[in-house]
Formats: structure tokens, sequence, C-alpha cells
């Protein structure tokens, strides 16, 4: 039996958590006739279980994963996005087509951070991801009390939206990186990538 | 040399895998856990493994790959003399505190 919620569970464990028995512990559980709740509920704790164990173990480099794509996004995001390529885009393109190139920076900062923090990348790009949603709290309290105000409501919506989307780009950003990783382990082993593939090795 | 000191997690999955034995992995592990009452889901005790691993409490050995854990093998977990001795240690440590603790017996409360 193969289902949607195990293909997407495995592949999930595959490359967010460090141990690959985990994997095959919860699809042999699930195959036996646990229900999906319970293994969707084993995958998030897996991964939350080897983020945190790597996040706690490794402060340091948690401190300068948060960092390096703090100053990236200062930089690419706030300086060279906003005040060169989107005034040179809407003099060139239409402007609703900016927001697809507004998330590639975001993108490239997950594969960054990810790329500089390896073998932990996946644990980092996480830390940095929860780091960016803390951040996000108080401006989306303050939209979404405007919007219970009846000032804008739609102003809220987007704020919402758009810090979600940079987090969800910025999380497939350090995915990329750690697949990348995944395939030139397997191509220098000589094995194929899958079920033994390994993201971030906890504790080297 | 200093101690290297267990957390409750980590005491408890070191326990089950003594009552456990041979052929000890994440499932059986975490329902030894399970039936003396701890909610403990089947990654937080590969987490712990883990860390006991790198304390060398506990050693591992990778079995063969089954198809029913999609292609994946498993990993059976032995506690080491080392390890042995941390639970018998924390057995007398845990022990001598509960001794004579007049305010678990009732009698201040």
């Amino acid at each position: 039996m193969t289902s949607l919620s195990s293909v997407v569970g495995t592949w999930l464990l595959d490359r967010f958590c460090g141990e690959p028995a985990v994997a095959g512990d919860l699809l042999q559980e699930y195959r036996k006739g646990q229900s999906t709740l319970w293994y969707w509920k084993e995958v998030v704790c897996a991964v939350c279980a080897y983020s945190a164990a790597t996040i706690w173990e490794h402060k340091w480099l948690t401190a300068r994963a948060i960092a390096t794509g703090y100053v990236f996004s200062w930089i690419v995001v706030r300086t060279v996005m906003r005040d060169l390529v989107h005034p040179w885009w809407n003099g060139v393109a239409p402007a609703a087509l900016y927001p697809l190139i507004a998330y590639l920076p975001w993108l490239l900062n997950g594969w960054l951070i990810g790329r500089l923090h390896r073998p932990y990348s996946t644990a980092m790009v996480t830390a940095y991801a929860v780091w960016l949603l803390v951040r996000s709290v108080g401006p989306v309290y303050s939209a979404a009390s405007d919007a219970l105000a009846g000032v804008e409501g739609s102003a809220f919506v987007w704020e919402l939206s758009s810090r979600l989307s940079t987090v969800v780009v910025m999380i497939c950003g350090g995915v990329l990186c750690a697949y990348r990783d995944q395939l030139l382990a397997a191509r220098r082993s000589g094995i194929q990538a899958g079920p033994v593939g390994r993201m971030s090795v906890v504790g080297g | 040399m200093t101690r290297e000191q267990v957390g409750k997690l980590e005491l408890m999955v070191l326990l089950s895998l003594l009552r456990v034995g041979h052929d000890a992995y994440g499932v059986p592990i975490a329902q030894e856990i399970r039936e003396l009452g701890a909610n403990v889901s089947i990654g937080s005790v590969y987490a712990a493994l883990d860390r006991l691993e790198r304390k060398r409490y506990v050693s591992s050995t990778v079995g063969d790959p089954s198809p029913e854990r999609g292609g994946r093998a498993k990993k059976y977990f032995q506690i080491t003399a080392k390890g042995m001795r941390e639970v018998q240690e924390s057995q007398r440590m845990l022990t001598s505190l509960w001794r004579n603790l007049a305010v678990l017996k009732g009698e201040l409360a």
C-alpha cells in the first residue's frame, strides 16, 4: 500500500530528519494499520525533534545562519531589489509580473543558508524560517488590528500572504540546496538518491 | 573525565532498551515507554538515541532493507558497558535522593 500521505511524509523525512531509520519505522507502522492522523503527527514530531536537537546543539551556527539570512535579505531584498530592480522593472515590464522575480532573492537566501551551513542545512534553514515567522508577528498583528478597525482589510490579507509565501519560497531554496547535496553524495557513493538519503547529519 | 548526565527521556530510553533486549529499534522502544504511561513520538526516541550514541551509552547496527519499510533498513540499538554503568549510577543516585523523603510519604501534607 503506497498512499500519497506516505510518499509525501517519507519525502519530508528524507529531507528534514537526520535519521533515515525514522522514515522506515513510520512507514512500517502506517502499513500495519496506523491512521493517517497518527502518521502525520509522528512525521511532524520527528522533523521538529531533529531540527530542535540540531539547533540546540549548534547555537552559534544557528545564530550565524540567522545573521547570514538577515544580512543577505537586507542587502539584496531591501537595497538591490527595492531601490534598483523594482524601478527598472516598472519601466520595461508589466508591474503585475514583478512578484515573480521578487521572490527569487528569497529562494537564493534559503539556498545560501543551506549551502553555508552543511551538514546541518535543513535545521539552519528551519531556524531562519522560524525567525522570519517570529519577526512577522508584529506587522501581521498591526495589519489585523487595522482590518478589524475597518481601516483596510486587503492590507492584512496582503501582509499575511506575502510573509507566508516568503517563508515558503525561502524553505524551497534550502530544500533545493539539500537535495543537490543529496544527489552529489549519492553520485559519489555510487548509489541512487532516495530511501537512504540523509539531509542533515545530526551530530555529524 | 567528567560524567555526562542523562536526561529523563534518555534514561527512559536506556531502561526500555534493557527491557526490549535483542532487536531493539525505534518502534518497540517507543512502545515500551508508552506502555509505562509516557507519550513519546518515535522521532523523539530516535533523537534521544542519537544523543546517547554520541555519549557512547548505546551502540547501533544497521539491518537489511525490507520492502514493507520502503527499502529502508532497521537500526538496532544495544546498550554499552558505559551505558549500563550510567543506568546503575542513576538508579543509585535517585534511590538515595528518594530514601526517607517525608514529603513523598505524605507525612508533611
